[in-house]
């Protein structure tokens, strides 16, 4: 990679983005750090001059944060963190495994239909908002509402159009032949996709992952219309700190926030060589 | 898997269309490769050739038609079952992999035991010069390493019938003379069946014993290599082999007494007799290939030209000739060679001229027989 000089208005550009990007997250970690009294402090405090975990300890034992003189909340998070994960995990491995088998049928079938992979989209093209009633009404029919089943199924459909065309763009950029090849050695297509087309794209695959999880991981709507007292996400439990019941405890909020945040952020750092050959969008190398 | 003997291959009537019928890839094609013998295919890009060879192999299947491997039916096989090799021209080699395994992999896929597989990479590894690069990723590699590895990886499994698909394309001419001189080895030793298709005349050539020459999904031609160069079937043919090609004289025959002779301006040559019955005067071609014309100083009766052009090659030049507006190119020594403008006699090999229909392009040899 070459690289030239950052000149003066590029550095401040850089800058302002990385302010507008860091700035949220840097706030969210002090708040976590800081005691109940430091929370909503005017003028405000920028780094807690005596950091603590309570605010960790507290999604863990409800109880702890009693020592401030603070309530209101009597649920652990696990519950939301275990949903959190399943539902996330085996949403995403499903959308990207479905995701990678269609993206090959359109990319290497496009004479079924050429208007196929805009319908694939098009599921996507209207506010979820507008869905998330009829899907309670259905889904309580066919007593899929609060179960992680449900949940499941349903960000599966919401997260499949997006795995389907980004898988699309690298299926494309492998060339047919070296599938045929394999096939040509006694391979069956499905054998070939598996062993050759899948480790080629693997730039892609884990983009693909990583993104889906991101969007599951993060999703509101669903999982509050569609949970009631069985199922709980992030998320939703988030939501739960900020309450007329509970109180505002920032400080909790935000150190479920930085749990949330944490994988993520790992997971990127872990995967960032092939994210950034996966995020250009088709960087196989011919 | 290894077949002692190499096997027949027979085409009959093939036929491949796109799009529901839309576009026709391939029409008609028959023809027949003898066992141990090489066939180059050659034509234009989009003549059918690749197409051809992806339907023997087994990765289309032909709209009509049936492909014979020693007699029997092989359209019912998977593309793998058919002891068919192909190396593509794009390499297709699996970049992911190292070189030892994209050789290895076809052996692997058929369940070959390991230490087979080990001494099958090495020897072949050792025949294309790949063994210091084993151990590589195959995306580490150049082009001519690359198109070595795909030549490999197809020659390790032993097919009895091998396909290439302008194996040497991508490679430097040193390079190229060698991988052909250990094809023409592999032709000999392992007396394999090869089909061979390449836009380079001078590979099929050399390589073939059969040219077969197709453009828009037809075969034009189908024959030794000789025939194909002397004797083309098309006008098509004729001015596709060769650099440069056939020349082709517009002109009449003329039959009188049972002899025929072809006329065109002031060339008068006797055409073989055969030529069927016909009117006594009809349109017809010749055609010439340039070193079968010979120069020399303007005679009385003689068929002159005027020398507009000269391209040196070495030891010989092409001279680009006028004949009454007519164009044709002939060869002449370079150091014994008019110069531009010069009037020269054209005298014809009368063996090696060939005549063709005016209306149907094609060779009134194959016509008549």
């Amino acid at each position: 990679m070459n690289t030239r000089p950052l000149t003066p208005l590029l550095a401040l550009i850089l800058l302002v983005a990385l302010v507008v990007t860091l700035f949220p997250i840097f706030w969210i970690v002090m708040t976590a750090l800081k005691p109940p009294t430091d929370w909503n402090a005017a003028p405000a405090i920028w780094i807690p001059s005596e950091p603590t975990l309570i605010n960790f300890l507290t999604l863990f034992d409800p109880e702890a944060i009693g020592a401030f003189g603070v309530g209101g909340i009597s649920e652990s998070a696990t519950a939301a963190v275990f949903g959190s994960i399943l539902t996330s995990t085996c949403a995403t491995l499903i959308s990207v495994g479905i995701g990678f088998f269609a993206a090959i049928g359109l990319s290497r079938y496009t004479r079924v239909n050429r208007f196929t992979p805009l319908f694939i989209l098009s599921g996507r093209m209207f506010p979820p908002a507008a869905i998330a009633v009829p899907f309670v009404i259905i889904f309580s029919a066919i007593q899929l509402i609060d179960t992680y089943v449900g949940l499941i199924a349903i960000y599966v459909a919401i997260t499949l159009p997006f795995a389907t065309w980004m898988l699309k763009s690298f299926v494309d950029e492998v060339p047919r032949e070296v599938e045929e090849a394999a096939m040509i050695d006694g391979q069956s297509r499905l054998m070939a996709h598996l062993t050759v087309t899948a480790p080629l794209i693997k730039g892609g695959l884990f983009a693909t992952t990583l993104f889906i999880f991101i969007l599951n991981w993060s999703e509101f709507l669903f999982a509050l219309v569609l949970s009631y007292s069985n199922i709980e996400t992030i998320p939703i439990r988030l939501a739960k700190y900020v309450t007329a019941t509970a109180g505002t405890l920032f400080g909790v909020q935000a150190a479920l926030a930085v749990l949330a945040m944490a994988p993520l952020i790992v997971a990127g750092f872990l995967i960032q060589k092939h994210l950034a050959r996966g995020m250009t969008f088709g960087a196989v190398k011919r | 898997m290894t077949h002692t003997d190499p096997p027949k291959l027979e085409l009959v009537a093939l036929r491949k269309e796109y799009d529901g019928g839309e576009v026709v890839a391939v029409e008609n094609l028959s023809l027949s490769v003898q066992p141990g013998e090489t066939l180059a295919i050659l034509g234009p890009s989009g003549c059918g050739k690749s197409t051809t060879l992806n339907m023997i192999v087994g990765i289309e299947t032909p709209t009509s038609g049936d492909i014979l491997i020693d007699g029997v039916s092989v359209l019912d096989q998977p593309a793998g079952r058919r002891s068919v090799g192909l190396v593509f021209q794009d390499y297709a080699v699996f970049t992911h992999m190292t070189v030892a395994q994209n050789l290895a992999f076809g052996l692997k896929v058929r369940g070959v035991a390991k230490p087979e597989i080990a001494r099958a990479v090495g020897e072949t590894a050792h025949m294309l010069g790949l063994t210091g690069q084993l151990g590589l990723r195959a995306s580490r590699l150049g082009g001519s390493e690359l198109q070595r590895v795909a030549i490999g990886r197809t020659l390790v499994t032993k097919p009895a019938l091998l396909l290439l698909d302008e194996p040497l394309s991508n490679l430097e001419t040193e390079m190229r003379a060698a991988m052909r001189r250990e094809l023409r080895r592999l032709q000999q030793e392992i007396g394999l069946t090869i089909i061979y298709v390449t836009h380079d005349q001078i590979e099929a050539l050399s390589l073939a014993q059969q040219i077969a020459v197709m453009s828009h999904g037809k075969l034009r031609q189908c024959a030794p290599t000789d025939v194909v160069y002397e004797q083309p079937a098309h006008t098509f043919v004729a001015g596709f082999i060769g650099a440069p090609p056939m020349n082709i004289l517009h002109g009449a025959f003329e039959t009188r007494a049972g002899a025929s002779t072809f006329v065109a301006g002031s060339v008068r040559i006797d055409a073989p007799g055969g030529l069927g019955p016909g009117p006594s005067h009809r349109r017809g071609l010749m055609g010439v290939r340039p070193d079968a014309i010979t120069l020399a100083t303007p005679a009385e009766g003689a068929a002159t030209a005027t020398v507009r052009r000269i391209e040196p090659l070495g030891a010989e030049a092409v001279l680009t000739l006028d004949m009454n507006g007519q164009h044709l190119a002939a060869t002449a020594p370079a150091r014994n060679c008019p110069s531009e403008g010069d009037h020269v006699a054209l005298m014809f090999d009368h063996d090696r001229v060939a005549f063709f229909d005016a209306d149907s392009l094609r060779n009134l040899k194959e016509l008549s027989a």
